[in-house]
């Protein structure tokens, strides 16, 4: 895969760059802008707005009302246990329990959905030391005495179209 | 892309991560003192019993169920007050709300602890959590403790996302400007994030759905923490009004944490250039708000049980009005009304320091309503033969005070290794709007035109 990276030092340089990139023709798609803060306002950060997300959210809402309702009734039949004269299954203290795990469906499917969309977790490649070990200089070994004069020998022999082929 | 090759926020905010004084570690070592004198005090109670606190018959809930109260209450300074001014789109709320999200975690950690140390035998703690035991026995879900269970652990957990979640973008910025084991740390917790739109995007809708979700949470934590109260036919404490007196009464003592927490960080971390007065003025005004809605529930209440003038409700009526815990009362009124009103309604007096005196007032004075609701209703029951008087023990109070310790320690190691100032919401509050694109000379005469 080939690919082109530009550095930006503000977002209207990337805005300009991106329209230029799609003037040459290439697909949305294959235009990735990243920053370290969103710029809503510019029109390259439009994209990717539309999210499922409030839909799983009400899923998972769903899900926890269902699993609360069953928790709460379904074991208060399961072990008949009368208190304080109220019915064994009790629809206004269950309430509390059905409502708290309604909410923590939501709360655990948006965050799970965030993530999962956001392409998170996500192994990414250390840039910086890469970086700095093709920078680093090599480790040169010590010269050996009347080594300059041999390579230069070696290069005039080379350049003769003879030599010794090293 | 940085808007700026030069990033000055970035620079002022990770600054304090890799670069500690030497009275940051004497303060460590004094807090990280007494939350072991503290956890000695539990120690020994554990050794010897639950009799070594002053807990005992009538008066079977003290200094610890206090406690409880009122570090869930402290709890709702942050999500609760974040969630809603995320919602409103408050744009002073980026240099506050992490400073307040933090609290309401510690806090309801600490908070959560109180119950566990109250019961004696905190082995059996296991008992409320929903799973069948060997007998098939599960939890009572009648029980207002069982309630609590669930709704601590829900606002908990929802706070700790909404904690976490906005600050991948802060760990990915400061893993690309650590080395060593930092870089190691922080790029495990940046989750391999990119900033690109599509990741922003997710991000601001995650977090709009949960700030709608954990409102409502917030509001039944300390609604369901008046339950526990409110359920029982005490003097004074069976009462419709607990729920919202309570959530009124945590948003008040959690505001003015969160302006305390504020001040101090903006004085020990250098952060005037974020944490201007105005964030003060606005917090103050809504602790001033909070104050007012506080004394008109306290009104509400009290005329209301001198009206009935049922004797078992007089009696508790009377022992805070003009009798024992009448001097506890008073200064509760003191600190929570006639301290903060003056201070927080003249502008004059709105700095920082007049919000931070108000707060720390309301601070002390909510401190003293939690124990005024409790430890008066149990003392004065309504058959007489049931009264009693209580007094707490050294127990109680070196386990109070490291409570307390344990919140500032837990604090500032957490602005040691996360930016206490959302770096990216900040940014984005001091962003520059991009051009508007030029209208032809045809469409600006249309305008004109079409003008009365």
């Amino acid at each position: 895969m080939r690919a082109i990276y530009a550095l930006f030092t503000g977002p209207d340089g990337a805005q300009q760059a991106v329209e230029a990139l799609r003037g040459a023709g290439v697909a949305d798609r294959d235009i990735v802008v990243m920053s370290s803060e969103p710029f809503e306002e510019y029109e390259f950060s439009q994209r990717d707005e539309a999210t499922w997300l409030h839909w799983i959210a009400g899923a998972g809402a769903v899900a926890g009302l269902v699993l609360g309702y069953f928790l709460t009734a379904g074991t208060q039949q399961l072990w008949p246990l009368q208190t304080s004269g109220m019915p064994i299954v009790s629809t206004w203290p269950n309430t509390i329990v059905v409502f708290e795990l309604t909410m923590l469906g939501a709360i655990l499917s948006t965050a799970v959905a965030l993530l999962v969309t956001a392409s998170l977790p996500r192994r990414m490649p250390p840039l910086r030391p890469r970086r700095h070990a093709r920078l680093r200089p090599r480790r040169r070994r010590p010269a050996r005495p009347g080594a300059g004069r041999e390579a230069v020998g070696r290069a005039r022999r080379r350049a003769r179209g003879g030599g010794e082929g090293g | 892309m940085n808007r700026t090759r030069n990033n000055p926020i970035a620079d002022d905010l990770v600054r304090p991560l890799f670069h500690t004084s030497v009275w940051f570690y004497g303060v460590v070592v004094v807090l990280a003192s007494v939350v072991l004198c503290g956890a000695a005090a539990w120690g020994y109670q554990l050794w010897y019993g639950i009799g070594v606190a002053g807990i005992n018959w009538p008066v079977f809930w003290g200094f610890y169920l206090t406690n409880f109260v009122f570090w869930i209450g402290i709890s709702h300074a942050g999500t609760l007050i974040s969630a809603i001014l995320r919602l409103v789109n408050a744009r002073w709320r980026r240099p506050v709300t992490r400073c307040a999200e933090v609290i309401t975690v510690f806090a309801l950690m600490i908070g959560a602890m109180f119950p566990l140390i109250h019961l004696g035998r905190p082995w059996l703690a296991f008992w409320l959590a929903p799973y069948p035991s060997a007998r098939e026995i599960w939890p009572n879900f009648r029980s207002p403790l069982v309630w609590d269970f669930f709704a601590i652990n829900t606002y908990l957990t929802g706070s700790l996302l909404f904690l976490f979640l906005p600050m991948i973008p802060d760990f990915a910025l400061i893993r690309d400007r650590a080395t060593g084991w930092r870089r190691r740390v922080y790029g495990a917790l940046a989750l391999g994030w990119q900033g690109t739109t599509k990741q922003w995007h997710r991000l601001e809708a995650g977090m709009q759905i949960m700030a709608i979700a954990i409102i409502p949470v917030a509001v039944s934590v300390h609604t369901i923490v008046s339950f526990d109260f409110s359920m029982a036919t005490v003097p004074m404490w069976h009462s419709t009004i607990f729920g919202p007196y309570f959530v009124a009464g945590a948003i008040f003592s959690g505001i003015a944490a969160l302006i305390i927490a504020m001040a101090a960080l903006r004085r020990l971390l250098h952060l005037e250039k974020y944490l201007h007065p105005v964030h003060f003025e606005n917090l103050g005004k809504l602790l001033l708000l909070m104050s007012l809605l506080w004394a008109y529930f306290v009104f509400a209440e009290r005329l209301t049980v001198w009206y009935g003038n049922e004797p078992s409700e007089m009696a508790v009526f009377w022992a805070t009005q003009a009798g024992d815990f009448a001097p506890l009362y008073w200064t509760m009124v003191v600190c929570n009304f006639v301290i903060p009103f003056p201070l927080l309604s003249l502008k004059a007096f709105r700095t920082v320091t007049g919000c931070v005196i108000a707060s720390f007032a309301v601070l002390v004075g909510m401190w003293l309503e939690r124990f005024l609701i409790i430890v008066p209703s149990l003392s004065n029951k309504p058959l007489t033969y049931s009264w009693g008087s209580y007094s707490p023990t050294a127990v109680e109070i070196t386990i109070m005070a490291a409570t307390f310790a344990a919140m500032i320690l837990l604090y500032m190691l957490f602005s040691k290794f996360v930016p206490i100032i959302s770096i990216w919401e900040l940014k984005v509050g001091n962003q520059p709007h991009p051009p508007e694109p030029v209208a032809d000379e045809d469409e600006l005469a249309g305008l004109w035109k079409a003008r009365p």
